[in-house]
């Protein structure tokens, strides 16, 4: 039993049912209990297989997620009840993944195997792919769509780790080599980014390319803590950008609207200006749950969860969530600096860091700092394959800091 | 190692103060700014959802009030283009008109502020001066292009308030567009923001202002058949010559030959002076939008003052504003603010003609309707008082006018009654002043 992990949820679970009661639900109690039920559960698996891992991280997945689910009901309750059935599979799935996991004894040892795997999942879309808001991101099995490239998010984290690891005393400056030999280095994983983000491109996914594109770069930082990759990594997504920029024109459209908003209210910069005018109308206290227009927000459910939950919660509302995704980042990172191992320092370093910066890229989108990506809030916003991928990116970190011998790929 | 991990957590923050910042400014700081937005439907779409106070008539009928359906509040007019032009109508798209607009405060109280429990915003209902009864009954009487208002002479309480054509408010959001087109605009409030020619209903103030200052009524003037100004010609209504002929007998018969030369003896700058003390070319304060009417440019060109002195020439006025007058005269020449406050009545009150005056120009008024051009509008047992007008336009029949009030011993009702393009005020106006009176006395 993890005591203060359950007083933690128990606090969420009432934060729940006031939530519930608000919205006017004839059983908030029923509700909050379904809905917090998987995460006492996952407690329960920590206790027992990831003993002694942090138990702060599991009440703030668990507080975003009801806060998720609270919003979604505002916004339409049919994604609210799919949410729930997410939740449970996630937690599940979660639970698998990382049992499996925890009976590898060197993990990092199948470092291109799961490189591998990750560049498949990013390709099934592409074969077999479905095509919903102009971009080519999901499978459809029974009915069921699913997003392959969330899971090979995490595989894709594990391969930079594993190779990272193996190579972080060559990458960084101390080692003597020279600049050109430790690129050398570098040219696998190069490879492999570049290769994905050509396919997700390909895919018009620009959101996830971004999010491909800072994990390689965090994760280089970390190995190598050496600046001099990060500019020159920038300076080609600057180009990069510029290209796609003149190629494709879903990404003009976003960075048209972003730069001038007002240009064309009731066309390309319908939403980022309805986006912002949900966080005024919010302004700190909100209009009140049930009380915002959530269907004046295109994609009300997906990347426009913040605005809309700062309109019925006010700058409190938006601030809270925020603050939740940043806390459970900074957590994995300071989780970081306890573990010896270095993959499992740079997974866990790197999957805090992608959590941040995704809640960054999705919230300065909806505030017309950055041009809008497409992309979700972790656990907050609707959608199964993310809420999958981000429970088992959580689950594994915790994984990770577990182990305490030293392990190191030969 | 290490160190970029903790150069990590400093990006972190940074993003983190980064949204934090920004979040502020456009939660927080320009909150109202981007809330005002016109390319914002919010602010319009909130009021929809909260519920909103009733809209009463003086006699407790319910004249407007909110539904709850599953999307928030529909705004109800159970008695539709009856009261459309006192109620107005409310609409997500369109707006509010009226007393819906007048009232918007009080009605939605104060939906803004409203955090945990909203749709519970204290509004609260108003209640307008209108009589129901008298309402509905001018609504019957009125099937043409035109208006009838009635106020209490004593508050300038309005009693009732039609312009026809009317609209239904319960159809504005399907309709609006197509009554900004419609042929005889029936958004248009003709009472409060109708401009039309006086005609001789303005011989009121002529005369009013004639026996302040210059004479009596029994003063004798030569009255033939046209009146020859600066070489323009002006005529009698039916071209009729009358000999000579008292002020009194004058104004009973409407001479228009007698009035140009009174004009001409008051002079431009008394009629002006006059028409703007009693309210003429002015706004009457009233609490719904209206129009000021119109004074004529260039008095002191003796043609255009003797036509403005019968009510011609480039004079425009308000049927509100010629009411309003009309019930100055009636409450001893104190002119009354006219209102649609049933409560906490503010009405302003000043003192436009002498006492005297007004009781010599009520007793022409009644002579008028007793035996003049006004007879149409005689009540059996009810001493009248009116005058009629009919206002030559451009292009048409002359728009037919009728303003009179009563009993004229002691005024309790003033009314207005203007019919476009319908001939003459003595047979076409009288007849709906006397109905609606008489209702108001013995019916009601």
């Amino acid at each position: 039993m993890r005591i203060k992990e359950i007083s933690f949820l128990v606090l969420t679970f009432i934060a729940s049912v006031f939530g519930y009661y608000v919205l006017g639900l004839s059983n908030p109690f029923k509700y909050a209990a379904i809905i917090n039920l998987p995460f006492l559960l996952l407690s329960f698996f920590n206790a027992f297989f990831l003993r002694n891992s942090d138990e702060h991280i599991l009440p703030l997945v668990a507080l975003l997620s009801n806060l998720g689910c609270i919003n979604l009901y505002q916004i339409d309750s049919s994604y609210f009840s799919a949410q729930i059935r997410n939740i449970y599979i996630a937690a599940l799935f979660s639970m698998f993944f990382t049992y499996l996991f925890s009976k590898l004894r060197k993990p990092f040892t199948y470092r291109f195997v799961f490189g591998v795997t990750g560049l498949l999942l990013f390709l099934i879309p592409m074969a077999f792919g479905k095509e919903v808001y102009g971009a080519r991101l999901w499978i459809s099995i029974d009915g069921f769509r699913f997003q392959p490239a969330e899971l090979g998010r995490i595989f894709f984290i594990l391969f930079l780790s594993g190779y990272f690891g193996e190579h972080q005393i060559l990458f960084a400056k101390t080692s003597g080599l020279s600049f050109r030999k430790r690129f050398v280095y570098l040219i696998p994983a190069l490879i492999m980014t570049l290769f994905s983000l050509i396919l997700l491109v390909f895919v018009r996914d620009l959101g996830f390319s971004l999010l491909i594109l800072s994990i390689f770069l965090a994760s280089l930082f970390i190995a190598s803590s050496n600046l001099s990759y990060i500019f020159l990594s920038l300076g080609i997504f600057g180009l990069g950008s510029l290209i796609s920029y003149r190629l494709f024109d879903h990404v003009k459209n976003r960075i048209d609207a972003w730069l001038n908003p007002w240009s064309d209210p009731f066309g390309k910069s319908y939403q980022v200006l309805q986006s912002l005018f949900a966080y005024a109308e919010g302004n700190v206290l909100g209009l009140g749950l049930n009380h915002g227009f959530p269907e004046l927000l295109p994609a009300a459910h997906t990347d426009m969860t913040v605005p809309i939950f700062a309109e019925s919660c006010g700058i409190l509302g938006s601030i809270t969530v925020i603050a939740a995704s940043f806390l459970i980042s900074t957590i994995l990172v300071l989780m970081s600096q306890k573990t010896k191992n270095s993959a499992e320092k740079i997974f866990l370093a790197t999957s805090g860091f992608t959590i941040a910066f995704q809640v960054f890229l999705v919230v300065s989108g909806t505030l017309n700092l950055l041009p809008l990506t497409g992309l979700t809030v972790p656990f907050f916003s609707y959608g199964g394959s993310s809420l999958v991928s981000s429970m088992v990116l959580i689950q594994l970190s915790l994984l990770f800091s577990t182990r305490r011998e030293k392990w190191i790929v030969q | 190692m290490d160190s970029a991990v903790k150069r990590i957590s400093t990006v972190l923050f940074i993003l983190f103060a980064v949204l934090i910042i920004r979040l502020f400014q456009v939660s927080v700081l320009e909150s109202e700014k981007l809330s005002n937005d016109p390319h914002n439907k919010r602010e319009i779409l909130l009021t929809s959802k909260v519920a909103r106070g009733k809209i009463i008539s003086r006699d407790g009928e319910i004249l407007a009030y909110s539904a709850k359906t599953d999307r928030g509040y529909k705004r109800i007019y159970p008695y539709g283009e009856k009261f459309a032009h006192l109620t107005g109508y409310f609409s997500q798209r369109y707006g509010a008109s009226f007393s819906e607009a007048y009232f918007n405060d009080v009605l939605s109280g104060n939906p803004s502020q409203r955090f945990w429990s909203p749709g519970k915003a204290d509004y609260k209902n108003v209640r307008i001066s209108v009589d129901s009864r008298l309402q509905k009954k001018a609504f019957s009487l009125l099937k043409q292009k035109g208006a009838i208002a009635a106020v209490e002479v004593k508050t300038g309480r309005i009693l009732c308030l039609v312009s026809y054509p009317s609209f239904d408010p319960n159809k504005v959001d399907e309709s609006f567009e197509s009554w900004k087109k419609k042929e005889g605009k029936p958004l248009l409030n003709r009472v409060t923001s109708g401009v039309y020619p006086p005609g001789s209903t303005f011989k009121i103030l002529t005369l009013a202002t004639y026996l302040e200052s210059i004479g009596s009524l029994e003063d004798i003037y030569d009255a033939p058949a046209v009146f020859k100004v600066g070489g323009f010609r002006i005529t009698n209504y039916g071209g009729k010559s009358y000999g000579k002929i008292t002020v009194k007998d004058a104004f009973k018969y409407s001479v228009n030959t007698v009035f140009a030369q009174m004009g001409l003896s008051i002079g431009p700058y008394k009629f002006k002076s006059s028409c703007i003390k009693c309210g003429f070319g002015g706004k009457t304060g009233v609490e719904i939008p209206e129009s000021t009417g119109r004074l004529p440019a260039k008095l002191d060109d003796p043609v255009i003052l003797s036509w403005s002195a019968v009510g011609q020439a480039d004079l425009n006025v308000t049927p509100l504003q010629m009411l309003a007058f009309t019930a100055a005269i009636a409450n001893k020449g104190v002119w009354v603010k006219p209102t649609i406050l049933m409560d906490g009545n503010t009405s302003t009150a000043k003192r436009i003609i002498d006492e005297r005056t007004a009781e010599l120009v009520t007793q022409a008024m009644v002579e008028v309707v007793r035996s003049g051009t006004g007879t149409r509008a005689r009540i059996r047992g009810l001493k009248v008082a009116g005058k009629t007008g009919t206002a030559e336009v451009e292009g048409g029949k002359p728009h037919a006018w009728f303003v009179g009030f009563a009993p004229a011993e002691n005024p309790e009702i003033a009314a207005v009654v203007i019919l476009e393009n319908a001939g003459s005020g003595g047979t076409e106006s009288a007849p709906l002043f006397k109905k609606l009176v008489e209702y108001y006395f013995f019916e009601r």
